[in-house]
Protein backbone atom coordinates (compact mmCIF):
# COMPACT_ATOMS: atom_id res chain seq x y z
CA UNK A 1 0.00 0.00 0.00
CA UNK A 2 1.64 2.99 -1.00
CA UNK A 3 1.84 5.81 1.47
CA UNK A 4 4.36 8.80 2.18
CA UNK A 5 7.43 8.64 2.05
CA UNK A 6 8.34 9.61 5.48
CA UNK A 7 5.41 7.46 6.60
CA UNK A 8 6.75 4.38 5.25
CA UNK A 9 9.85 5.13 6.29
CA UNK A 10 9.14 5.17 9.67
CA UNK A 11 7.32 2.29 9.64
CA UNK A 12 10.35 0.86 7.70
CA UNK A 13 12.67 1.33 10.19
CA UNK A 14 10.39 0.06 13.24
CA UNK A 15 11.12 -3.42 11.42
CA UNK A 16 14.96 -2.31 11.75
CA UNK A 17 15.19 -3.69 15.92
CA UNK A 18 18.15 -5.12 18.03
CA UNK A 19 17.36 -8.91 19.11
CA UNK A 20 16.76 -8.86 22.72
CA UNK A 21 20.01 -11.08 22.66
CA UNK A 22 22.13 -8.59 20.85
CA UNK A 23 20.47 -5.75 23.37
CA UNK A 24 21.93 -8.13 26.66
CA UNK A 25 25.26 -8.51 24.80
CA UNK A 26 25.46 -4.50 24.36
CA UNK A 27 23.81 -4.13 27.63
CA UNK A 28 26.90 -6.29 29.18
CA UNK A 29 29.47 -4.61 27.94
CA UNK A 30 28.52 -1.58 28.50
CA UNK A 31 27.59 -2.62 32.18
CA UNK A 32 31.12 -4.24 32.58
CA UNK A 33 33.19 -1.56 31.37
CA UNK A 34 30.98 1.15 33.72
CA UNK A 35 31.82 -1.80 36.55
CA UNK A 36 35.65 -1.47 35.86
CA UNK A 37 35.55 2.15 35.92
CA UNK A 38 33.42 2.35 39.00
CA UNK A 39 35.96 0.08 40.83
CA UNK A 40 39.17 2.08 39.85
CA UNK A 41 37.42 5.78 40.93
CA UNK A 42 36.35 3.98 44.30
CA UNK A 43 39.91 2.98 44.58
CA UNK A 44 41.74 5.89 43.66
CA UNK A 45 39.10 8.11 45.13
CA UNK A 46 39.66 6.91 48.50
CA UNK A 47 44.04 6.42 47.66
CA UNK A 48 44.32 9.70 46.04
CA UNK A 49 45.38 11.62 48.87
CA UNK A 50 47.79 9.03 50.51
CA UNK A 51 49.38 8.23 46.84
CA UNK A 52 50.04 11.82 46.54
CA UNK A 53 51.83 12.39 50.07
CA UNK A 54 53.77 8.94 49.83
CA UNK A 55 54.86 10.41 45.87
CA UNK A 56 55.93 13.91 46.92
CA UNK A 57 58.02 12.01 49.88
CA UNK A 58 60.04 9.87 48.00
CA UNK A 59 60.86 12.67 45.14
CA UNK A 60 61.55 14.38 48.71
CA UNK A 61 64.11 11.99 49.41
CA UNK A 62 65.33 11.46 45.88
CA UNK A 63 66.27 14.50 45.07
CA UNK A 64 68.06 15.92 48.48
CA UNK A 65 69.49 12.70 48.95
CA UNK A 66 73.94 12.62 47.47
CA UNK A 67 74.02 9.21 47.59
CA UNK A 68 72.46 7.31 44.99
CA UNK A 69 69.49 5.05 46.75
CA UNK A 70 70.18 2.13 44.77
CA UNK A 71 73.66 1.29 46.12
CA UNK A 72 73.60 -1.13 48.53
CA UNK A 73 75.63 -0.44 51.48
CA UNK A 74 77.39 -3.13 51.64
CA UNK A 75 78.84 -2.98 48.18
CA UNK A 76 82.40 -3.81 49.39
CA UNK A 77 81.44 -6.94 51.50
CA UNK A 78 79.04 -7.84 48.05
CA UNK A 79 82.14 -7.73 45.73
CA UNK A 80 84.31 -9.43 48.42
CA UNK A 81 81.61 -12.32 48.20
CA UNK A 82 81.69 -12.54 44.41
CA UNK A 83 84.92 -12.50 43.76
CA UNK A 84 85.93 -15.06 46.41
CA UNK A 85 82.99 -17.46 44.70
CA UNK A 86 84.17 -17.27 42.04
CA UNK A 87 88.33 -17.38 43.10
CA UNK A 88 87.32 -20.82 45.15
CA UNK A 89 85.53 -22.10 41.73
CA UNK A 90 88.52 -21.83 39.85
CA UNK A 91 87.27 -22.32 36.62
CA UNK A 92 89.72 -23.23 33.68
CA UNK A 93 91.18 -20.01 32.25
CA UNK A 94 90.56 -18.89 28.77
CA UNK A 95 93.88 -17.43 27.72
CA UNK A 96 97.17 -18.06 29.53
CA UNK A 97 99.54 -15.45 29.57
CA UNK A 98 102.18 -14.10 31.54
CA UNK A 99 102.26 -10.30 30.86
CA UNK A 100 99.43 -8.09 30.81
CA UNK A 101 100.11 -7.31 26.99
CA UNK A 102 99.10 -10.66 26.20
CA UNK A 103 96.49 -10.16 28.56
CA UNK A 104 95.34 -7.06 26.32
CA UNK A 105 95.09 -8.84 23.40
CA UNK A 106 92.80 -11.59 24.46
CA UNK A 107 90.39 -9.02 26.04
CA UNK A 108 89.81 -7.47 23.01
CA UNK A 109 85.61 -6.94 23.67
CA UNK A 110 86.09 -5.70 27.15
CA UNK A 111 85.24 -1.86 27.28
CA UNK A 112 88.13 -0.89 29.24
CA UNK A 113 92.28 -1.83 28.52
CA UNK A 114 93.47 -4.10 31.47
CA UNK A 115 96.58 -2.74 33.42
CA UNK A 116 99.55 -3.61 35.98
CA UNK A 117 98.34 -2.02 39.00
CA UNK A 118 101.12 -0.21 41.73
CA UNK A 119 99.25 -2.65 44.58
CA UNK A 120 99.57 -6.24 42.86
CA UNK A 121 103.07 -5.32 41.58
CA UNK A 122 104.30 -4.93 45.60
CA UNK A 123 102.68 -8.37 46.33
CA UNK A 124 105.52 -10.37 43.77
CA UNK A 125 102.52 -12.15 41.67
CA UNK A 126 102.96 -13.98 38.81
CA UNK A 127 100.11 -13.18 36.23
CA UNK A 128 99.53 -16.87 34.57
CA UNK A 129 96.25 -16.06 32.75
CA UNK A 130 92.42 -14.86 32.47
CA UNK A 131 89.23 -15.29 31.57
CA UNK A 132 85.91 -12.87 30.66
CA UNK A 133 83.56 -12.36 34.03
CA UNK A 134 81.52 -10.13 35.73
CA UNK A 135 81.49 -7.89 38.92
CA UNK A 136 78.22 -6.87 40.02
CA UNK A 137 76.76 -7.08 36.65
CA UNK A 138 79.66 -4.67 35.17
CA UNK A 139 81.54 -6.89 32.44
CA UNK A 140 85.49 -8.12 34.11
CA UNK A 141 88.38 -9.69 33.61
CA UNK A 142 89.12 -12.18 36.03
CA UNK A 143 93.05 -12.33 36.15
CA UNK A 144 94.76 -15.25 37.89
CA UNK A 145 98.18 -14.78 39.44
CA UNK A 146 100.56 -16.87 41.17
CA UNK A 147 102.09 -16.04 44.43
CA UNK A 148 104.53 -18.82 45.96
CA UNK A 149 102.71 -21.81 46.02
CA UNK A 150 98.88 -19.93 46.38
CA UNK A 151 96.96 -19.07 43.52
CA UNK A 152 94.88 -15.72 44.00
CA UNK A 153 92.27 -13.81 41.92
CA UNK A 154 92.41 -10.26 40.53
CA UNK A 155 89.52 -8.64 38.84
CA UNK A 156 89.94 -5.86 36.78
CA UNK A 157 86.67 -3.57 35.74
CA UNK A 158 85.80 -0.23 34.94
CA UNK A 159 85.14 1.85 37.64
CA UNK A 160 81.12 3.25 38.05
CA UNK A 161 80.48 4.81 40.97
CA UNK A 162 76.83 4.67 40.26
CA UNK A 163 77.27 1.09 40.32
CA UNK A 164 80.12 0.82 43.17
CA UNK A 165 79.11 3.38 45.18
CA UNK A 166 82.59 5.19 46.64
CA UNK A 167 85.71 2.92 46.83
CA UNK A 168 89.13 4.22 47.94
CA UNK A 169 91.54 5.45 45.01
CA UNK A 170 95.44 4.89 45.39
CA UNK A 171 95.71 7.96 43.55
CA UNK A 172 94.44 10.08 46.78
CA UNK A 173 96.78 7.65 48.76
CA UNK A 174 93.69 6.29 50.20
CA UNK A 175 94.30 2.49 50.75
CA UNK A 176 92.25 -0.47 49.47
CA UNK A 177 89.65 -1.45 51.22
CA UNK A 178 89.97 -5.06 53.27
CA UNK A 179 86.96 -7.17 53.50
CA UNK A 180 86.60 -10.70 54.61
CA UNK A 181 84.24 -13.17 52.81
CA UNK A 182 84.66 -16.91 53.49
CA UNK A 183 87.59 -16.60 55.38
CA UNK A 184 89.13 -14.85 52.34
CA UNK A 185 90.76 -11.62 53.03
CA UNK A 186 89.63 -9.33 49.53
CA UNK A 187 91.45 -6.13 49.22
CA UNK A 188 89.23 -3.57 46.77
CA UNK A 189 90.25 -0.53 45.38
CA UNK A 190 90.38 1.92 42.77
CA UNK A 191 93.11 3.01 40.71
CA UNK A 192 93.38 4.81 36.96
CA UNK A 193 90.17 4.67 36.59
CA UNK A 194 89.48 0.40 36.74
CA UNK A 195 88.60 -0.69 39.97
CA UNK A 196 90.28 -3.75 41.50
CA UNK A 197 89.53 -6.73 43.96
CA UNK A 198 91.81 -9.27 44.79
CA UNK A 199 92.23 -12.05 46.90
CA UNK A 200 94.67 -13.27 49.53
CA UNK A 201 93.97 -16.63 49.64
CA UNK A 202 96.08 -18.33 52.81
CA UNK A 203 95.86 -21.68 51.27
CA UNK A 204 97.77 -23.34 48.51
CA UNK A 205 96.19 -24.72 45.86
CA UNK A 206 95.92 -28.03 44.59
CA UNK A 207 96.29 -27.07 40.89
CA UNK A 208 96.36 -24.14 39.05
CA UNK A 209 93.08 -24.84 37.18
CA UNK A 210 94.33 -24.40 33.43
CA UNK A 211 93.15 -26.69 30.98
CA UNK B 1 28.17 5.51 30.03
CA UNK B 2 24.08 5.85 30.44
CA UNK B 3 22.55 3.57 27.36
CA UNK B 4 19.24 2.33 27.74
CA UNK B 5 17.43 0.06 25.19
CA UNK B 6 15.56 2.92 23.33
CA UNK B 7 18.97 4.67 22.62
CA UNK B 8 20.61 1.43 21.41
CA UNK B 9 17.91 0.84 19.62
CA UNK B 10 17.83 4.57 17.91
CA UNK B 11 21.68 3.44 17.23
CA UNK B 12 21.27 0.77 15.99
CA UNK B 13 19.26 2.14 13.09
CA UNK B 14 21.59 4.95 12.52
CA UNK B 15 24.35 2.00 11.95
CA UNK B 16 21.95 0.22 9.81
CA UNK B 17 21.18 3.55 7.54
CA UNK B 18 24.73 3.61 6.88
CA UNK B 19 25.57 -0.18 6.16
CA UNK B 20 22.04 -0.79 4.72
CA UNK B 21 22.77 -4.66 6.45
CA UNK B 22 21.35 -5.47 9.71
CA UNK B 23 24.67 -7.90 10.12
CA UNK B 24 27.42 -4.98 9.51
CA UNK B 25 24.86 -2.59 11.05
CA UNK B 26 25.52 -4.44 14.56
CA UNK B 27 29.15 -4.90 14.29
CA UNK B 28 29.49 -1.43 14.11
CA UNK B 29 27.46 -0.55 16.79
CA UNK B 30 29.07 -3.00 18.90
CA UNK B 31 32.44 -1.72 17.31
CA UNK B 32 31.74 2.21 18.23
CA UNK B 33 30.43 1.07 22.02
CA UNK B 34 33.89 -0.42 22.75
CA UNK B 35 35.60 2.53 21.17
CA UNK B 36 33.67 5.06 22.82
CA UNK B 37 34.03 2.69 26.35
CA UNK B 38 37.33 3.41 26.34
CA UNK B 39 37.43 6.68 26.02
CA UNK B 40 34.02 8.21 27.61
CA UNK B 41 34.46 9.59 30.99
CA UNK B 42 31.12 7.46 32.63
CA UNK B 43 28.27 9.30 32.45
CA UNK B 44 28.82 11.30 29.82
CA UNK B 45 25.23 12.59 28.73
CA UNK B 46 25.68 13.16 24.85
CA UNK B 47 27.68 9.71 25.01
CA UNK B 48 24.95 8.87 22.19
CA UNK B 49 25.79 11.59 19.87
CA UNK B 50 29.74 10.79 20.05
CA UNK B 51 28.97 6.95 19.58
CA UNK B 52 26.71 7.83 15.97
CA UNK B 53 30.29 10.16 15.22
CA UNK B 54 32.29 6.73 15.61
CA UNK B 55 29.92 5.29 13.70
CA UNK B 56 30.04 7.34 10.99
CA UNK B 57 33.93 7.82 10.83
CA UNK B 58 33.95 4.01 10.89
CA UNK B 59 31.99 3.55 8.41
CA UNK B 60 33.30 5.65 6.38
CA UNK B 61 37.01 4.63 6.88
CA UNK B 62 35.88 0.78 6.61
CA UNK B 63 33.45 1.30 3.44
CA UNK B 64 34.94 4.16 1.63
CA UNK B 65 37.01 2.32 -0.77
CA UNK B 66 34.47 -0.57 -0.99
CA UNK B 67 31.33 1.31 -1.28
CA UNK B 68 32.82 5.08 -2.53
CA UNK B 69 31.22 6.81 -0.05
CA UNK B 70 29.70 9.81 -1.81
CA UNK B 71 30.90 13.69 -1.20
CA UNK B 72 28.87 15.35 -4.53
CA UNK B 73 29.16 18.75 -5.48
CA UNK B 74 26.42 20.29 -6.50
CA UNK B 75 26.48 20.29 -10.63
CA UNK B 76 25.59 22.67 -13.37
CA UNK B 77 22.22 21.39 -13.69
CA UNK B 78 20.97 22.29 -10.06
CA UNK B 79 17.11 23.02 -9.83
CA UNK B 80 15.94 26.41 -10.39
CA UNK B 81 14.11 26.35 -6.94
CA UNK B 82 14.37 24.25 -3.77
CA UNK B 83 13.00 23.91 -0.90
CA UNK B 84 12.24 21.84 2.23
CA UNK B 85 9.10 20.19 1.27
CA UNK B 86 10.63 18.39 -1.87
CA UNK B 87 10.21 15.11 -0.08
CA UNK B 88 7.08 15.66 1.60
CA UNK B 89 4.70 14.72 -1.02
CA UNK B 90 5.97 11.31 -2.20
CA UNK B 91 4.09 8.66 -1.64
CA UNK B 92 5.85 5.23 -2.09
CA UNK B 93 4.93 1.94 -1.51
CA UNK B 94 6.58 -0.13 1.10
CA UNK B 95 7.77 -2.75 -1.13
CA UNK B 96 9.57 -0.71 -3.06
CA UNK B 97 11.13 1.50 -0.41
CA UNK B 98 12.19 -2.00 0.88
CA UNK B 99 14.35 -2.43 -2.25
CA UNK B 100 15.04 1.16 -3.21
CA UNK B 101 16.90 1.55 0.17
CA UNK B 102 19.72 -0.73 -0.33
CA UNK B 103 20.79 0.99 -3.09
CA UNK B 104 20.26 4.62 -2.27
CA UNK B 105 24.09 6.11 -1.30
CA UNK B 106 24.44 6.19 1.89
CA UNK B 107 25.01 9.76 2.32
CA UNK B 108 20.97 9.74 1.09
CA UNK B 109 19.64 7.13 3.62
CA UNK B 110 21.06 9.45 6.10
CA UNK B 111 19.42 12.12 4.63
CA UNK B 112 16.43 10.46 4.62
CA UNK B 113 16.84 9.12 8.33
CA UNK B 114 17.65 11.79 9.62
CA UNK B 115 14.12 13.54 7.85
CA UNK B 116 11.64 11.05 8.57
CA UNK B 117 13.13 9.02 11.56
CA UNK B 118 14.84 11.78 13.43
CA UNK B 119 12.53 14.97 12.35
CA UNK B 120 15.42 16.97 11.65
CA UNK B 121 14.78 20.29 9.68
CA UNK B 122 17.18 20.48 6.20
CA UNK B 123 19.16 23.39 8.03
CA UNK B 124 19.65 20.73 10.92
CA UNK B 125 20.42 17.89 8.43
CA UNK B 126 22.92 20.05 6.63
CA UNK B 127 24.67 20.88 9.41
CA UNK B 128 24.69 16.79 11.17
CA UNK B 129 26.30 16.10 7.23
CA UNK B 130 28.01 18.93 7.19
CA UNK B 131 27.49 20.15 4.02
CA UNK B 132 26.15 23.56 3.14
CA UNK B 133 21.77 23.57 3.13
CA UNK B 134 21.84 24.33 -1.13
CA UNK B 135 23.84 21.43 -1.01
CA UNK B 136 21.79 19.35 0.70
CA UNK B 137 18.38 20.75 -1.38
CA UNK B 138 20.34 19.79 -4.68
CA UNK B 139 20.96 16.68 -3.55
CA UNK B 140 17.30 16.23 -1.53
CA UNK B 141 15.73 17.21 -5.32
CA UNK B 142 18.11 14.01 -7.08
CA UNK B 143 17.24 11.64 -4.42
CA UNK B 144 13.67 12.47 -5.26
CA UNK B 145 13.54 12.20 -8.72
CA UNK B 146 15.68 8.57 -7.88
CA UNK B 147 12.77 7.75 -5.88
CA UNK B 148 9.96 9.19 -8.47
CA UNK B 149 12.18 7.06 -11.37
CA UNK B 150 12.01 3.58 -8.86
CA UNK B 151 9.02 3.81 -7.57
CA UNK B 152 7.24 3.01 -10.59
CA UNK B 153 7.51 5.80 -12.98
CA UNK B 154 4.74 8.15 -11.47
CA UNK B 155 2.17 5.42 -11.63
CA UNK B 156 2.96 3.93 -7.56
CA UNK B 157 4.50 6.86 -5.73
CA UNK B 158 4.53 11.04 -7.07
CA UNK B 159 1.33 12.51 -6.23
Amino acid sequence: MSQPLKQQLNRYFKQVELSDRQLTELEGLINAQTEKENRIGRFYGSKLPAIAIILVAVIAIFMTSPIPRDIPKDMPRLIAEEVVKNHLKLKPLEIKAGTINAIRGYFSKLEFMPIESSVVSDEDMQLIGGRYCSLQGVTAAQLRMKQGRSLQTLYQTQYLPDVFGYIPQIEKDESPLVVYARGIKVKIWVEKGLLFALTESPEVNKNEGVQ
Amino acid sequence: MKLDRENLQKLYRYAYTLTANEDDAYDLLQSAIEISLRKLADGTENSAAYIRMIMKNRYIDEYRHQQSFPHENIGDNSPVSLDESTLEDIVIAGHDLALLWKTLAPLDREVLFFWAVEGFSMQEIAEKLEISRGTLLSRVHRLRRRLQAEAGAGQRGIA
